[in-house]
């Protein structure tokens, strides 16, 4: 049957990217947010956001996979939220256990807090240049004007340094 | 030109960044994941939908919006433009509803102030007197979002057959881009336990010939309700349409109404995945605002917030 035959397209499509990018962007979360189980749960949720979206167009889904992934890192990041399930509905402050206590004095966690200060947008872009996209593809993962890549990540550098300098002084 | 502190600075950087790399060792599982998401699919229409501020409209989309910035002016002109005036809870599952929908925008920033929110946003931000929660309100602005809703009616045909709605009949100058939404910018104040969202009304834009009793009718057969339900609650909605959060029937989650002193507010509460941890959400508008509390707090507490807001 045709319907059944889109399905199985549909679905045999959905698990070739999953199967090629899951890890890759997973990664990409958990330098975000340390946690690695945490990242794959959020892993897991980026794929399920794509499911409910079947008809991103084949050369949109690596952005839209960076768009959305790193969105969700960097709101995780702000909220310390521990439970995407109610994502920014609902927030659960967790008690910090002694681990977080000793990765919070590392300079990981520093980096980290400067991101969850600046905007996010600038975050975003940072974080995803260092991930090795080229200004093309940041571009496209968030929807910015080509052009304005090298200007927007020059703001985004400073305001790095800024953030890092009005939290712990000079480097 | 960089200028060799421009460059000192950028290796710097770099080096933190690349810092941030989890351990080579690591791998993500991607049977764990795959199993994970089979499950989520599968328990898909038992769940409560816990809707964010960009998906409860978005899916709400069963009115629509604006989000062809390229031809907003003619928009303007041609397409109906609706303010949506209250925030209405409905025992659907809309997340059944085979559209698709892309968010752009939405970007949230931290503040310094009331003062720089305001600035921000276009709006005074109402926020509850010192005292009433425990923590002092961090707040950030989260730009306008606007999404676009495209309908495939063949998607959609085929989703009213399996909901056994044959009857109704999805117009082929559907297909295609269709309904978008406006929502923000929104002020959130994060209190640790309890985050504290307002915006000002969202607006809806549908074109002049897509009509939106036909369009609720549909989504709420395909969500689960019964013909006369959706016909019923499809032409009030069409009359007067609202900010519409789905929740499915057999969620765990209990819906009611509360009398607050800006009028009447939708408590939803929910046990928690393991019936142990009780979230709250509060949502509730007054006649240029909507809000949203939402929390794991006691619903108590909730009310008092909302009570205390000027």
């Amino acid at each position: 049957m045709i319907a059944n035959e889109k399905v199985n397209k549909s679905a045999f499509h959905f698990d070739v990217i999953f199967q090629t990018r899951y890890e890759r962007i997973t990664r990409l979360i958990a330098r975000v947010v340390r946690d690695t189980a945490r990242a794959e749960e959020l892993g897991v949720e980026v794929f399920w956001r794509l499911w409910r979206n079947p008809q991103l167009r084949d050369d949109t889904v690596d952005g839209w996979l960076y768009r959305t992934a790193v969105r969700l890192a960097l709101d995780e990041l702000r909220s310390r939220s521990r439970r995407e399930r109610f994502e920014r509905l609902l927030f659960v402050r967790a008690v910090p256990t002694p681990e977080d206590l000793h990765a919070a004095a590392q300079e990981q966690e520093k980096v980290r807090a400067v991101l969850a200060g600046m905007p996010r947008r600038a975050g975003a872009l940072l974080l995803l240049q260092s991930e090795g996209l080229s200004y093309t593809e940041l571009a496209a993962a968030l929807e910015i004007n080509p052009a304005s890549v090298g200007t927007l990540l020059g703001r985004a550098r400073q305001a790095f340094r800024k953030e890092y300098i009005k939290r712990y002084g000079e480097r | 030109m960089e200028n060799g502190e421009d460059m000192k600075t950028n290796v710097w950087i770099d080096d933190r960044l690349a810092a941030l790399a989890p351990n080579k060792d690591w791998r993500p599982s991607v049977e764990n994941a795959r199993r994970q998401l089979n499950a989520r699919s599968a328990r898909q229409t038992k769940r409560f939908r816990a809707w964010t501020w960009a998906t409860a409209t978005a899916l709400l989309a069963v009115t629509g919006l604006l989000s062809f910035p390229s031809t907003r002016a003619v928009a303007q002109r041609l397409w109906e433009r609706r303010i949506l005036g209250r925030v209405e809870v409905a025992q659907v599952d809309l997340d059944a509803l085979p559209v698709r929908w892309s968010l752009t925008g939405g970007f949230g920033d931290p503040v310094r102030d009331v003062a720089e929110a305001e600035q921000r946003a276009g709006f005074h931000p109402n926020l509850p007197p010192s005292g009433i929660l425990t923590a002092h309100g961090r707040l950030s602005v989260i730009e306008p979002e606007t999404a676009q809703i495209t309908i495939s009616t063949e998607a959609l045909s085929n989703a009213l057959r399996d909901a056994g709605a044959s009857e109704l009949t999805v117009p082929r100058n559907w297909e295609g881009p269709a309904l978008g939404f406006q929502i923000g910018p929104v002020v959130e104040a994060d209190y640790g336990d309890a985050v504290l969202r307002q915006c000002q009304p969202i607006l809806l834009v549908t074109p002049p010939d897509f009509s939106i009793r036909q369009f609720a009718e549909i989504a709420f057969r395909i969500g689960g309700m019964s013909p006369a339900q959706a016909r019923g609650l499809s032409e009030s909605f069409a009359e007067n349409p609202s900010w519409l959060i789905g929740v499915p029937r057999n969620g765990a989650e209990t819906v009611q109404p509360i009398a607050l002193r800006a009028g009447t507010g939708m408590l939803i509460e929910d046990a928690g995945e393991r019936g142990q941890e009780r979230q709250v959400s509060l949502l509730w508008n007054t006649s240029n605002r909507y809000y949203q509390l939402s929390g794991k707090i006691r619903r108590e507490l909730a009310i008092t917030v909302a009570n205390s807001l000027q």
